[in-house]
Protein backbone atom coordinates (compact mmCIF):
# COMPACT_ATOMS: atom_id res chain seq x y z
CA UNK A 1 0.00 0.00 0.00
CA UNK A 2 1.39 3.16 -1.04
CA UNK A 3 1.83 6.09 1.70
CA UNK A 4 -1.46 7.87 1.58
CA UNK A 5 -1.94 11.18 -0.12
CA UNK A 6 -2.14 14.46 2.00
CA UNK A 7 -6.55 15.19 1.20
CA UNK A 8 -7.03 11.49 1.41
CA UNK A 9 -4.97 11.65 4.78
CA UNK A 10 -7.52 14.73 5.61
CA UNK A 11 -10.56 13.36 4.61
CA UNK A 12 -10.07 9.67 6.50
CA UNK A 13 -9.37 11.67 9.62
CA UNK A 14 -12.13 14.12 9.10
CA UNK A 15 -14.26 11.66 8.44
CA UNK A 16 -13.21 9.50 11.72
CA UNK A 17 -13.78 12.13 14.10
CA UNK A 18 -16.75 13.13 12.73
CA UNK A 19 -18.08 9.71 12.96
CA UNK A 20 -16.80 9.30 16.61
CA UNK A 21 -18.91 12.45 17.01
CA UNK A 22 -21.54 10.83 16.01
CA UNK A 23 -21.77 7.74 17.62
CA UNK A 24 -21.16 10.04 21.09
CA UNK A 25 -23.96 12.49 20.26
CA UNK A 26 -25.45 12.73 23.20
CA UNK A 27 -21.67 13.93 24.49
CA UNK A 28 -21.29 16.03 21.30
CA UNK A 29 -24.30 17.70 21.90
CA UNK A 30 -23.70 18.57 24.87
CA UNK A 31 -22.17 22.04 24.97
CA UNK A 32 -24.67 22.85 23.05
CA UNK A 33 -27.08 22.77 25.47
CA UNK A 34 -24.78 24.29 27.87
CA UNK A 35 -24.84 27.49 26.07
CA UNK A 36 -28.33 27.25 25.92
CA UNK A 37 -28.54 27.22 29.59
CA UNK A 38 -26.09 29.42 30.21
CA UNK A 39 -28.03 32.10 28.00
CA UNK A 40 -31.19 31.09 30.41
CA UNK A 41 -29.67 32.20 33.37
CA UNK A 42 -28.87 35.53 32.16
CA UNK A 43 -33.14 36.31 32.50
CA UNK A 44 -33.29 34.21 36.09
CA UNK A 45 -30.61 36.37 37.00
CA UNK A 46 -31.10 39.56 36.08
CA UNK A 47 -35.27 39.90 35.76
CA UNK A 48 -36.90 39.06 32.36
CA UNK A 49 -37.58 43.19 31.53
CA UNK A 50 -37.44 43.37 27.87
CA UNK A 51 -34.61 46.25 27.66
CA UNK A 52 -32.30 45.06 29.79
CA UNK A 53 -31.97 41.30 28.32
CA UNK A 54 -31.46 42.97 24.87
CA UNK A 55 -28.86 45.45 25.59
CA UNK A 56 -27.47 42.44 27.52
CA UNK A 57 -27.67 40.00 24.46
CA UNK A 58 -25.03 40.06 22.80
CA UNK A 59 -22.59 39.85 25.25
CA UNK A 60 -24.42 36.60 26.92
CA UNK A 61 -24.76 34.61 23.78
CA UNK A 62 -20.87 35.38 23.35
CA UNK A 63 -20.18 34.62 26.65
CA UNK A 64 -22.38 31.26 26.41
CA UNK A 65 -20.49 30.42 22.89
CA UNK A 66 -17.56 31.07 24.61
CA UNK A 67 -17.99 28.65 27.84
CA UNK A 68 -19.54 26.22 25.40
CA UNK A 69 -16.49 26.29 23.56
CA UNK A 70 -14.44 25.50 26.74
CA UNK A 71 -16.40 22.66 27.39
CA UNK A 72 -15.77 20.60 24.82
CA UNK A 73 -11.75 21.29 24.93
CA UNK A 74 -11.20 18.75 27.93
CA UNK A 75 -11.96 15.99 25.93
CA UNK A 76 -10.47 16.86 22.30
CA UNK A 77 -7.51 14.81 22.73
CA UNK A 78 -8.39 12.84 25.72
CA UNK A 79 -9.90 9.88 24.57
CA UNK A 80 -6.99 9.66 21.68
CA UNK A 81 -4.49 10.08 24.30
CA UNK A 82 -5.60 7.18 26.45
CA UNK A 83 -6.16 4.71 23.81
CA UNK A 84 -2.47 5.48 22.44
CA UNK A 85 -4.11 6.52 18.98
CA UNK A 86 -2.34 10.10 19.71
CA UNK A 87 0.91 8.15 19.55
CA UNK A 88 0.29 6.12 16.59
CA UNK A 89 -1.06 9.76 14.80
CA UNK A 90 2.40 11.40 15.87
CA UNK A 91 3.99 8.47 13.92
CA UNK A 92 1.62 8.54 10.75
CA UNK A 93 3.36 9.35 7.55
CA UNK A 94 1.34 12.34 7.02
CA UNK A 95 2.52 15.32 8.89
CA UNK A 96 0.56 15.80 12.83
CA UNK A 97 0.07 19.43 12.37
CA UNK A 98 -2.41 18.29 9.43
CA UNK A 99 -4.58 15.56 11.13
CA UNK A 100 -5.03 17.92 14.35
CA UNK A 101 -6.20 20.72 11.95
CA UNK A 102 -8.50 18.55 10.87
CA UNK A 103 -9.72 17.25 14.37
CA UNK A 104 -10.21 21.18 14.83
CA UNK A 105 -12.44 21.28 11.86
CA UNK A 106 -14.79 18.25 13.06
CA UNK A 107 -14.59 20.06 16.41
CA UNK A 108 -15.75 23.47 15.28
CA UNK A 109 -18.41 21.30 13.10
CA UNK A 110 -19.84 19.29 16.13
CA UNK A 111 -19.76 22.08 18.43
CA UNK A 112 -19.97 25.19 17.10
CA UNK A 113 -21.57 25.19 13.89
CA UNK A 114 -24.59 23.74 15.69
CA UNK A 115 -24.92 26.35 18.26
CA UNK A 116 -24.69 29.11 15.33
CA UNK A 117 -27.72 27.61 13.73
CA UNK A 118 -29.29 27.92 17.01
CA UNK A 119 -28.17 31.22 17.62
CA UNK A 120 -31.24 32.90 16.15
CA UNK A 121 -33.49 30.92 19.14
CA UNK A 122 -31.14 32.28 21.73
CA UNK A 123 -31.46 35.51 20.08
CA UNK A 124 -35.06 35.64 20.44
CA UNK A 125 -34.72 34.13 23.79
CA UNK A 126 -33.20 37.00 25.25
CA UNK A 127 -35.16 40.01 22.63
CA UNK A 128 -32.22 40.50 20.40
CA UNK A 129 -33.12 43.46 18.17
CA UNK A 130 -33.57 42.16 14.57
CA UNK A 131 -30.87 44.12 12.93
CA UNK A 132 -28.42 42.98 15.14
CA UNK A 133 -28.88 39.45 14.19
CA UNK A 134 -26.69 39.77 11.15
CA UNK A 135 -23.84 41.18 13.35
CA UNK A 136 -23.74 38.19 15.90
CA UNK A 137 -24.55 35.45 13.75
CA UNK A 138 -21.35 36.80 11.60
CA UNK A 139 -19.27 37.53 14.34
CA UNK A 140 -19.97 34.30 15.64
CA UNK A 141 -19.18 32.52 12.22
CA UNK A 142 -15.70 34.27 11.93
CA UNK A 143 -15.00 34.08 15.97
CA UNK A 144 -15.99 30.69 17.00
CA UNK A 145 -13.22 28.90 14.49
CA UNK A 146 -11.01 31.08 16.33
CA UNK A 147 -12.04 30.08 19.86
CA UNK A 148 -11.39 26.70 18.63
CA UNK A 149 -8.64 26.85 17.11
CA UNK A 150 -6.57 28.46 19.93
CA UNK A 151 -8.11 26.69 22.67
CA UNK A 152 -7.38 23.11 21.04
CA UNK A 153 -3.60 24.79 21.09
CA UNK A 154 -3.88 25.11 24.96
CA UNK A 155 -5.82 22.09 25.36
CA UNK A 156 -2.76 20.15 23.48
CA UNK A 157 -0.49 21.28 26.24
CA UNK A 158 -2.19 19.93 28.71
CA UNK A 159 -2.65 16.09 27.52
CA UNK A 160 -1.57 13.54 29.10
CA UNK A 161 -2.34 15.29 32.57
CA UNK A 162 -4.37 12.99 34.51
CA UNK A 163 -7.41 15.23 35.72
CA UNK A 164 -6.64 18.67 34.60
CA UNK A 165 -10.54 20.22 36.25
CA UNK A 166 -10.41 24.30 35.84
CA UNK A 167 -6.66 23.97 34.49
CA UNK A 168 -7.39 24.26 31.16
CA UNK A 169 -10.11 26.92 30.76
CA UNK A 170 -8.03 29.37 33.30
CA UNK A 171 -5.36 28.45 30.38
CA UNK A 172 -7.40 29.29 27.59
CA UNK A 173 -9.65 31.93 28.65
CA UNK A 174 -6.66 34.80 28.98
CA UNK A 175 -6.43 33.65 25.29
CA UNK A 176 -10.17 34.27 24.73
CA UNK A 177 -10.13 37.96 25.82
CA UNK A 178 -9.45 39.49 22.45
CA UNK A 179 -11.77 37.43 20.59
CA UNK A 180 -14.50 37.85 22.93
CA UNK A 181 -13.75 41.68 23.36
CA UNK A 182 -13.98 41.89 18.93
CA UNK A 183 -16.98 39.59 18.80
CA UNK A 184 -19.23 40.74 21.29
CA UNK A 185 -17.97 44.35 20.62
CA UNK A 186 -19.18 44.29 17.13
CA UNK A 187 -22.90 43.20 18.12
CA UNK A 188 -22.28 45.74 20.46
CA UNK A 189 -20.66 49.00 17.86
CA UNK A 190 -23.45 47.85 15.37
CA UNK A 191 -26.09 48.38 18.53
CA UNK A 192 -24.20 51.95 19.34
CA UNK A 193 -24.61 52.49 14.68
CA UNK A 194 -21.20 52.44 14.76
CA UNK A 195 -19.05 50.63 12.18
CA UNK A 196 -19.22 46.77 13.12
CA UNK A 197 -17.35 45.31 10.20
CA UNK A 198 -13.97 46.39 10.94
CA UNK A 199 -14.31 44.07 14.49
CA UNK A 200 -14.84 41.25 12.25
CA UNK A 201 -12.84 41.99 9.80
CA UNK A 202 -9.77 41.98 12.46
CA UNK A 203 -11.49 38.73 13.38
CA UNK A 204 -11.28 37.40 9.95
CA UNK A 205 -7.66 38.44 10.24
CA UNK A 206 -6.74 36.61 13.40
CA UNK A 207 -8.44 33.52 11.92
CA UNK A 208 -6.65 33.38 8.38
CA UNK A 209 -3.51 33.76 10.88
CA UNK A 210 -4.42 31.10 13.45
CA UNK A 211 -5.70 28.86 11.13
CA UNK A 212 -2.28 28.39 9.99
CA UNK A 213 -0.40 28.71 12.96
CA UNK A 214 -2.63 26.43 15.59
CA UNK A 215 -2.71 23.07 14.07
CA UNK A 216 1.97 23.65 14.00
CA UNK A 217 1.39 25.25 17.69
CA UNK A 218 -0.59 22.24 18.63
CA UNK A 219 1.84 19.48 17.03
CA UNK A 220 4.56 21.32 18.44
CA UNK A 221 2.37 21.54 22.07
CA UNK A 222 1.41 17.76 21.88
CA UNK A 223 5.03 16.83 21.27
CA UNK A 224 6.08 18.55 24.47
CA UNK A 225 3.63 17.43 26.25
CA UNK A 226 3.36 13.43 25.58
CA UNK A 227 5.56 11.62 27.86
CA UNK B 1 -8.69 65.36 51.43
CA UNK B 2 -6.14 63.32 53.10
CA UNK B 3 -3.92 61.09 50.74
CA UNK B 4 -1.83 59.35 53.63
CA UNK B 5 -4.20 56.26 54.30
CA UNK B 6 -3.84 55.55 50.45
CA UNK B 7 -0.18 56.41 50.12
CA UNK B 8 0.35 54.14 53.48
CA UNK B 9 -1.56 51.31 52.18
CA UNK B 10 0.15 51.28 48.54
CA UNK B 11 3.45 51.21 49.82
CA UNK B 12 2.45 48.31 52.55
CA UNK B 13 1.05 45.97 49.58
CA UNK B 14 4.16 47.07 47.81
CA UNK B 15 6.49 45.85 50.67
CA UNK B 16 4.70 42.94 51.76
CA UNK B 17 4.62 41.58 48.34
CA UNK B 18 8.02 42.41 47.72
CA UNK B 19 8.77 40.43 50.84
CA UNK B 20 6.88 37.53 49.93
CA UNK B 21 9.01 37.51 47.09
CA UNK B 22 12.48 37.24 48.88
CA UNK B 23 11.84 35.24 52.04
CA UNK B 24 9.96 32.29 50.51
CA UNK B 25 12.78 31.21 48.11
CA UNK B 26 15.42 31.97 50.73
CA UNK B 27 13.60 29.76 53.15
CA UNK B 28 12.72 26.96 50.96
CA UNK B 29 15.85 26.65 50.52
CA UNK B 30 16.65 26.48 54.31
CA UNK B 31 14.52 23.86 54.45
CA UNK B 32 15.77 21.63 51.25
CA UNK B 33 19.18 21.17 52.83
CA UNK B 34 18.04 20.24 56.49
CA UNK B 35 16.21 17.74 54.80
CA UNK B 36 19.14 16.98 52.17
CA UNK B 37 21.16 16.38 55.47
CA UNK B 38 18.50 14.54 57.34
CA UNK B 39 18.14 11.92 54.18
CA UNK B 40 21.80 11.71 53.86
CA UNK B 41 22.42 10.83 57.47
CA UNK B 42 19.13 8.31 57.42
CA UNK B 43 21.33 6.74 54.76
CA UNK B 44 24.65 6.95 56.11
CA UNK B 45 23.08 5.11 59.38
CA UNK B 46 21.35 2.65 57.22
CA UNK B 47 24.71 2.25 54.94
CA UNK B 48 26.42 1.71 58.52
CA UNK B 49 24.17 -0.36 60.37
CA UNK B 50 24.54 -2.92 57.06
CA UNK B 51 28.39 -2.98 57.44
CA UNK B 52 28.33 -3.78 60.94
CA UNK B 53 25.93 -6.53 60.35
CA UNK B 54 27.71 -7.88 57.33
CA UNK B 55 30.64 -8.10 59.51
CA UNK B 56 28.97 -9.81 62.71
CA UNK B 57 27.34 -12.43 60.29
CA UNK B 58 31.26 -13.01 58.53
CA UNK B 59 32.72 -13.09 62.44
CA UNK B 60 29.69 -15.60 63.35
CA UNK B 61 30.20 -17.83 60.12
CA UNK B 62 34.36 -18.30 60.74
CA UNK C 1 19.80 43.28 31.98
CA UNK C 2 19.52 40.50 29.17
CA UNK C 3 23.00 40.57 28.73
CA UNK C 4 23.45 39.15 32.28
CA UNK C 5 20.78 36.91 31.91
CA UNK C 6 22.45 35.06 28.45
CA UNK C 7 25.67 35.01 30.33
CA UNK C 8 23.88 32.72 33.22
CA UNK C 9 23.51 30.33 29.96
CA UNK C 10 27.28 29.77 29.86
CA UNK C 11 27.21 29.21 33.41
CA UNK C 12 27.85 25.07 32.84
CA UNK C 13 27.29 22.70 35.89
CA UNK C 14 24.55 22.73 38.72
CA UNK C 15 27.15 23.50 41.63
CA UNK C 16 28.56 25.88 39.69
CA UNK C 17 25.71 27.49 39.19
CA UNK C 18 24.56 27.21 42.69
CA UNK C 19 27.71 28.58 43.97
CA UNK C 20 27.38 31.56 41.57
CA UNK C 21 23.71 32.51 42.37
CA UNK C 22 24.22 31.93 46.10
CA UNK C 23 27.85 34.60 46.30
CA UNK C 24 25.84 37.03 43.84
CA UNK C 25 22.87 37.29 45.56
CA UNK C 26 23.27 39.37 48.69
CA UNK C 27 24.98 41.99 46.07
CA UNK C 28 21.70 42.53 43.98
CA UNK C 29 19.34 42.59 46.97
CA UNK C 30 21.54 44.79 48.99
CA UNK C 31 21.85 47.09 45.73
CA UNK C 32 18.25 46.89 45.27
CA UNK C 33 16.72 48.35 48.54
CA UNK C 34 19.67 50.86 48.55
CA UNK C 35 18.29 52.32 45.35
CA UNK C 36 14.78 51.21 46.32
CA UNK C 37 14.98 53.44 49.62
CA UNK C 38 17.01 56.40 47.78
CA UNK C 39 14.34 56.35 45.43
CA UNK C 40 11.01 55.85 48.00
CA UNK C 41 12.48 58.74 49.90
CA UNK C 42 12.56 61.10 47.23
CA UNK C 43 9.36 60.16 46.15
CA UNK C 44 7.68 60.34 49.43
CA UNK C 45 9.73 63.66 50.79
CA UNK C 46 11.93 65.53 48.19
CA UNK C 47 9.19 65.55 45.63
CA UNK C 48 6.34 68.11 45.28
CA UNK C 49 2.97 67.58 45.29
CA UNK C 50 1.29 67.06 42.18
CA UNK C 51 -1.03 70.63 41.01
CA UNK C 52 -3.98 68.42 39.66
CA UNK C 53 -3.58 65.26 42.04
CA UNK C 54 -1.89 66.05 44.88
CA UNK C 55 0.00 63.54 47.24
CA UNK C 56 -1.75 60.69 45.66
CA UNK C 57 0.67 60.62 43.00
CA UNK C 58 3.40 59.26 44.82
CA UNK C 59 2.30 56.21 44.58
CA UNK C 60 3.05 56.45 40.64
CA UNK C 61 7.02 55.90 42.19
CA UNK C 62 5.85 52.11 42.94
CA UNK C 63 2.86 51.70 40.44
CA UNK C 64 5.26 52.26 37.35
CA UNK C 65 8.62 50.32 37.95
CA UNK C 66 6.07 47.48 39.07
CA UNK C 67 3.96 47.87 35.74
CA UNK C 68 7.19 48.19 33.60
CA UNK C 69 8.67 45.40 35.46
CA UNK C 70 5.64 42.75 34.82
CA UNK C 71 5.90 43.16 31.35
CA UNK C 72 9.34 42.93 31.23
CA UNK C 73 9.38 39.78 33.08
CA UNK C 74 7.35 37.94 31.09
CA UNK C 75 9.28 38.96 27.51
CA UNK C 76 12.29 37.17 30.00
CA UNK C 77 10.65 34.29 30.63
CA UNK C 78 9.14 33.48 27.36
CA UNK C 79 12.52 34.64 25.87
CA UNK C 80 14.36 32.04 28.51
CA UNK C 81 11.30 29.19 27.29
CA UNK C 82 12.12 29.80 23.71
CA UNK C 83 15.64 28.68 24.47
CA UNK C 84 14.95 25.88 26.80
CA UNK C 85 12.79 24.41 23.82
CA UNK C 86 15.22 25.33 21.06
CA UNK C 87 18.61 24.05 22.71
CA UNK C 88 17.02 21.80 25.52
CA UNK C 89 19.12 23.80 27.99
CA UNK C 90 17.95 22.79 31.55
CA UNK C 91 18.99 25.83 33.38
CA UNK C 92 17.34 28.02 30.40
CA UNK C 93 13.75 25.66 32.25
CA UNK C 94 14.42 26.44 35.66
CA UNK C 95 15.20 30.48 34.93
CA UNK C 96 12.00 30.62 33.10
CA UNK C 97 9.91 29.16 35.92
CA UNK C 98 11.80 30.94 38.14
CA UNK C 99 10.58 34.09 36.09
CA UNK C 100 7.04 33.30 36.73
CA UNK C 101 6.33 33.94 40.37
CA UNK C 102 8.29 37.46 40.36
CA UNK C 103 6.03 38.55 37.15
CA UNK C 104 3.06 37.54 39.19
CA UNK C 105 4.20 39.48 42.30
CA UNK C 106 5.36 42.51 40.02
CA UNK C 107 1.73 42.26 38.24
CA UNK C 108 -0.15 42.18 41.47
CA UNK C 109 1.48 45.16 43.06
CA UNK C 110 0.87 46.90 39.92
CA UNK C 111 -2.71 45.96 40.32
CA UNK C 112 -3.10 46.95 44.02
CA UNK C 113 -1.17 50.21 43.85
CA UNK C 114 -3.33 50.91 40.61
CA UNK C 115 -6.40 50.33 42.57
CA UNK C 116 -5.53 52.23 45.58
CA UNK C 117 -4.13 54.84 43.26
CA UNK C 118 -7.63 55.07 41.57
CA UNK C 119 -9.50 55.22 44.65
CA UNK C 120 -9.77 58.99 45.52
CA UNK C 121 -9.48 59.12 41.65
CA UNK C 122 -12.54 57.28 40.39
CA UNK C 123 -14.21 56.73 43.64
CA UNK C 124 -14.47 53.06 43.52
CA UNK C 125 -11.75 50.42 43.39
CA UNK C 126 -11.68 49.17 40.24
CA UNK C 127 -12.68 51.24 37.12
CA UNK C 128 -12.07 48.73 34.32
CA UNK C 129 -9.03 50.93 32.96
CA UNK C 130 -7.81 49.72 29.73
CA UNK C 131 -4.45 49.48 31.11
CA UNK C 132 -5.23 47.45 34.39
CA UNK C 133 -7.27 45.17 32.49
CA UNK C 134 -4.92 44.29 30.75
CA UNK C 135 -2.68 43.85 33.62
CA UNK C 136 -5.31 41.79 35.24
CA UNK C 137 -5.15 39.53 32.15
CA UNK C 138 -1.82 39.28 32.21
CA UNK C 139 -1.63 38.50 35.87
CA UNK C 140 -3.95 35.25 35.04
CA UNK C 141 -1.36 34.46 31.71
CA UNK C 142 1.20 34.19 34.81
CA UNK C 143 -1.07 32.39 36.85
CA UNK C 144 -1.89 29.66 34.16
CA UNK C 145 1.85 29.61 33.63
CA UNK C 146 2.61 28.49 36.47
CA UNK C 147 -0.50 26.34 37.33
CA UNK C 148 0.57 24.47 34.77
CA UNK C 149 4.16 23.75 35.66
CA UNK C 150 3.04 22.80 39.21
CA UNK C 151 0.68 20.32 37.43
CA UNK C 152 2.81 18.12 35.53
CA UNK C 153 5.33 15.60 37.10
CA UNK C 154 7.50 15.54 35.18
CA UNK C 155 9.91 19.11 36.19
CA UNK C 156 11.71 18.60 32.67
CA UNK C 157 8.01 18.52 30.84
CA UNK C 158 6.32 20.75 32.87
CA UNK C 159 8.96 23.51 32.53
CA UNK C 160 8.38 23.11 28.78
CA UNK C 161 5.08 22.72 28.38
CA UNK C 162 4.71 25.91 30.97
CA UNK C 163 7.40 27.67 28.98
CA UNK C 164 5.35 26.78 25.58
CA UNK C 165 2.84 28.51 27.01
CA UNK C 166 4.69 31.77 27.98
CA UNK C 167 5.64 31.61 24.12
CA UNK C 168 1.05 31.62 23.30
CA UNK C 169 1.11 34.56 25.56
CA UNK C 170 3.86 36.58 24.75
CA UNK C 171 2.39 36.30 21.18
CA UNK C 172 -1.42 37.27 22.17
CA UNK C 173 -0.02 40.14 24.44
CA UNK C 174 0.08 42.75 22.07
CA UNK C 175 -3.06 41.27 20.55
CA UNK C 176 -4.76 41.38 23.78
CA UNK C 177 -3.63 44.88 24.89
CA UNK C 178 -4.97 46.09 21.63
CA UNK C 179 -8.22 44.90 22.21
CA UNK C 180 -8.46 46.09 25.62
CA UNK C 181 -7.65 49.33 24.36
CA UNK C 182 -10.44 49.27 21.46
CA UNK C 183 -13.03 47.63 23.92
CA UNK C 184 -12.43 50.61 26.43
CA UNK C 185 -13.10 53.33 23.23
CA UNK C 186 -15.92 51.57 22.49
CA UNK C 187 -17.42 51.68 25.93
CA UNK C 188 -16.36 54.45 27.33
CA UNK C 189 -15.18 57.27 25.14
CA UNK C 190 -12.40 58.79 26.39
CA UNK C 191 -10.74 57.91 29.20
CA UNK C 192 -9.13 59.41 32.04
CA UNK C 193 -5.69 57.90 32.13
CA UNK C 194 -4.21 56.88 35.28
CA UNK C 195 -1.03 58.61 34.38
CA UNK C 196 -2.08 61.86 34.43
CA UNK C 197 0.93 64.17 34.57
CA UNK C 198 2.01 64.80 31.30
CA UNK C 199 5.21 66.92 31.56
CA UNK C 200 7.09 65.28 34.48
CA UNK C 201 8.71 67.92 36.82
CA UNK C 202 12.84 66.99 36.65
CA UNK C 203 12.93 66.23 39.86
CA UNK C 204 10.92 63.53 39.86
CA UNK C 205 12.64 61.52 37.27
CA UNK C 206 15.66 60.87 39.81
CA UNK C 207 13.23 59.16 42.43
CA UNK C 208 11.30 56.95 39.46
CA UNK C 209 15.22 56.02 37.61
CA UNK C 210 15.81 55.27 41.33
CA UNK C 211 13.04 53.09 41.68
CA UNK C 212 12.93 51.18 38.50
CA UNK C 213 17.29 50.34 38.73
CA UNK C 214 15.68 49.13 41.93
CA UNK C 215 13.16 46.87 40.61
CA UNK C 216 15.42 45.70 37.86
CA UNK C 217 18.20 44.49 40.48
CA UNK C 218 15.40 43.04 42.39
CA UNK C 219 14.62 40.72 39.73
CA UNK C 220 17.84 39.53 38.90
CA UNK C 221 18.32 38.67 42.84
CA UNK C 222 15.33 37.37 43.34
CA UNK C 223 15.83 34.98 40.19
CA UNK C 224 19.01 33.97 41.34
CA UNK C 225 17.36 33.20 44.54
CA UNK C 226 14.47 30.77 43.12
CA UNK C 227 16.58 29.64 40.52
CA UNK C 228 19.02 27.87 42.86
CA UNK C 229 16.47 26.95 45.17
CA UNK C 230 14.65 25.22 42.17
CA UNK C 231 17.76 23.79 41.10
CA UNK C 232 18.61 22.31 44.64
CA UNK C 233 15.46 20.88 44.81
CA UNK C 234 15.82 19.16 41.39
CA UNK C 235 19.29 18.00 42.41
CA UNK C 236 18.81 17.03 45.66
CA UNK C 237 19.91 13.15 45.59
CA UNK C 238 23.32 14.14 43.57
CA UNK C 239 26.31 14.14 45.93
CA UNK C 240 27.12 18.02 45.35
CA UNK C 241 24.07 18.75 46.89
CA UNK C 242 24.72 16.40 50.11
CA UNK C 243 28.42 17.87 50.35
CA UNK C 244 26.74 21.35 50.12
CA UNK C 245 24.13 20.73 52.85
CA UNK C 246 26.94 18.73 54.73
CA UNK C 247 29.23 21.69 54.70
CA UNK C 248 26.06 23.99 55.33
CA UNK C 249 26.26 22.16 59.08
CA UNK C 250 29.52 24.05 59.69
CA UNK C 251 28.12 27.26 58.89
CA UNK C 252 25.55 28.86 60.64
CA UNK C 253 23.86 30.57 57.69
CA UNK C 254 22.22 29.09 54.29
Amino acid sequence: MSAPTLPRAAAAMLARDLRLAWRRRGDTLQPLLFAVLVVALFPLALGSERARLAMLAPGAIWVAALLASLQGLDALFRSDAEDGSLEQQLLAPVPLSLLLACRMFAHWLTGSLPLILVAPLLAQLLFLPDHLLAPLLLSLLVGTPLLVLVGSTVAALTVGLRRSGMLLPLLALPLYVPVLVFGAGSVMAAAQGQDWLGAVLLLAAGLVLALVLAPLAAAAAIRIALP
Amino acid sequence: MSYLPYIIAAYSVFGVVLAWDGLTPWLKHRRLLRAIRRKAARMHDAQGRANAAGAGSEGAAK
Amino acid sequence: MNPIVLWFNKLGSPPNFHRYATRWMPWYFGAALLLLGIGVWGALFRVPADYQQGDSYRILFIHVPCAWMSLFVYVTMAVQAAIALVWRIKLCEILAMACAPIGAAFTAITLATGSIWGRPMWGTWWDWDPRLTSELVLLFLYIGVIALDASIEDRRRGARAAGFLALIGLVNLPIIHYSVQWWNSLHQGSTISLLGPSKMDASMILPLLATVAAMQLWFVGSLLSRARTMLLEREAGKAWARDLAGRDMSRADA
